[in-house]
């Protein structure tokens, strides 16, 4: 299966060609934005940290921040730096140089304000595009994608529709040679003995139900008992009866492949394949880890509907809830819907969304892409010092 | 309404599962249209169901494992019958 992409320098293939302008930390955020806002062809992401952090936490936003610029998407990278921050700029820069990506570091302490910071770093981003822009499309094989899935704002129609017609569609991709990342582990809670059989070897196993362990002791250590309520009355009025079937129905959406390799969150697999993330819940933080991990694309599904996007892997939206289709069409893709509504089969409406998928490949854009929306949150694992 | 079925429209998920989800709510001696991938099949309600959720599709002896997503969900705490709903009154997780 093959669709027309762009080769990186490192022999990654972006389905989408964008220049970044990277804040090191939340002080310079605001001229990031600044700076994409005046140049076309530019994305910013909205960091929060980048400061006051030390250890594992310091080491995960580092390296989320690395993993979004080498993102097959983009072409080159604007650091944009404060100068005096915990990241430093031109460290980060010269990691993502390695990627063979262009890459450019300006601070607001060193020329001088964020007027003149800006100023230097429109200059520079215009330049970039203009490089950017000489870039042509090559053939690529279907092989070469790592695709996010993702689920938020479920409702008893995501794990019955939604989740299994992109569990059939991350089948077939990984059947194709490609990459599929499944993360949010907090939703595999009662459901980790069933992922954990399928780990390719006995470590990919272990590790599986560590990241679990981890959630649950992360919990107590706030004073909360994750398990506790699960299924939620909610839940159950909507027809789940049990703690496993409510995790199944959220790991369906990644199908039933053979479980490769267990990632830290915002990590590059090593493996192609069914790889997991370790992530929260949390779809925004979720999504971020993933396209930080290499995915060119997002598959997000939703029973109650959101507009969520990302600044850097398009993000596609599917309901299996008709009324929220109806609802909220303008920031949902696709109505699976229509298997309740035409009594169509999960697998033929799969090859449907798969032909559409091969459309945003080739560079059809999703609704949030053309809203703009471009949430981005990096998760952390400590607290601010 | 592309495939011609006449009945309430149920979906397995997995062919191993022994339950299905029912797509409209059912009432007892509804005709049901079991579809499993790409074959379709038809039994009878005994009882409701509500919408979205699981009915028996085939008879499921007390003690035996309930299977959705081709996976263990629970298992009956007594007889169901084929056609029945299938919930919380009559099955139990093993999991939390």
């Amino acid at each position: 299966m093959r669709f027309l992409g762009y080769r990186r320098k490192n022999g990654t293939t972006g389905i989408r060609n964008k220049v970044l302008i990277l804040p090191t930390v939340s002080c310079s955020a605001e001229v990031a934005n600044i700076i994409s806002n005046q140049v076309y062809g530019t994305v910013a992401i909205q960091n929060h940290l980048g400061c006051g952090q030390i250890g594992k936490d310091l080491e995960m936003t580092r390296r989320t921040l690395k993993g979004l610029a080498i993102n097959p998407n983009i072409f080159g990278v604007i650091v944009l730096g404060l100068g005096c921050e915990t990241v430093r700029p031109d460290s980060i820069a010269s990691e993502i140089a390695k990627s063979g990506k262009p890459v450019e570091v300006v601070t607001v302490q060193h020329e001088g304000g964020t007027l003149n910071a800006t100023l230097k770093g429109v200059r520079l981003a215009m330049k970039m595009v203009q490089a950017m822009s000489l870039e042509n499309k090559v053939e690529c094989d279907i092989s070469e994608l790592v695709l996010a899935v993702e689920c938020g704002g479920s409702d008893p129609t995501s794990g019955i529709i939604a989740n299994p017609v992109t569990g059939l569609i991350a089948d077939r991709i990984v059947q194709l040679g490609g990459t599929v990342i499944l993360s949010e582990t907090t939703e595999f809670i009662g459901a980790e003995h069933i992922l954990a059989r399928r780990g390719k070897n006995p470590e990919v196993s272990r590790m599986i139900f560590d990241i679990v362990n981890q959630v649950e002791e992360r919990a107590k250590y706030i004073g909360a008992d994750i398990k506790g309520g699960n299924p939620s009355p909610g839940n159950i009025e909507g027809g789940l009866s049990t703690l496993e079937e409510k995790s199944l129905g959220c790991i369906h959406k990644a199908g039933s492949s053979v479980v490769n390799e267990v990632l830290p969150y915002a990590q590059i697999p090593s493996e192609k394949g069914l790889v997991i993330m370790d992530s929260p819940g949390f779809d925004v933080d979720s999504v971020t880890g993933m396209v930080a991990s290499g995915a060119q694309l997002c598959l997000f599904t939703t029973g109650l509907g959101t507009g969520v996007g990302n600044p850097i892997a398009p993000v596609i939206k599917m309901t299996g809830n008709p009324e929220t289709f109806k609802k909220m069409e303008d920031n949902i893709d696709i109505n699976a819907g229509q298997i309740i509504e035409d009594k169509m089969p999960l697998q033929e409406f799969s090859d449907k969304v798969f032909a559409g998928i091969i459309d945003v490949l080739n560079g059809k854009m999703t609704k949030a892409e053309v809203l703009k929306f471009s949430e981005a949150s990096i998760w952390r694992c400590g607290t601010s010092f | 309404m592309n495939s011609g079925l006449a009945g309430k429209h149920v979906v397995v998920i997995n062919g191993r599962d022994n339950v299905g989800v029912a797509m409209d709510k059912l009432c007892n001696k509804d005709v049901l249209d079991i579809v499993v991938g790409d074959s379709k099949y038809s039994i009878v309600a005994k009882g409701p169901t509500p919408r979205f959720h699981k009915v028996a599709v085939t008879n499921i002896a007390k003690g035996e494992k309930v299977l959705k997503y081709g996976e263990t969900i629970g298992i009956a705490l007594r007889d169901i019958l084929s056609g029945e709903h299938v919930h919380t009154h009559n099955i139990r997780g093993l999991r939390g």
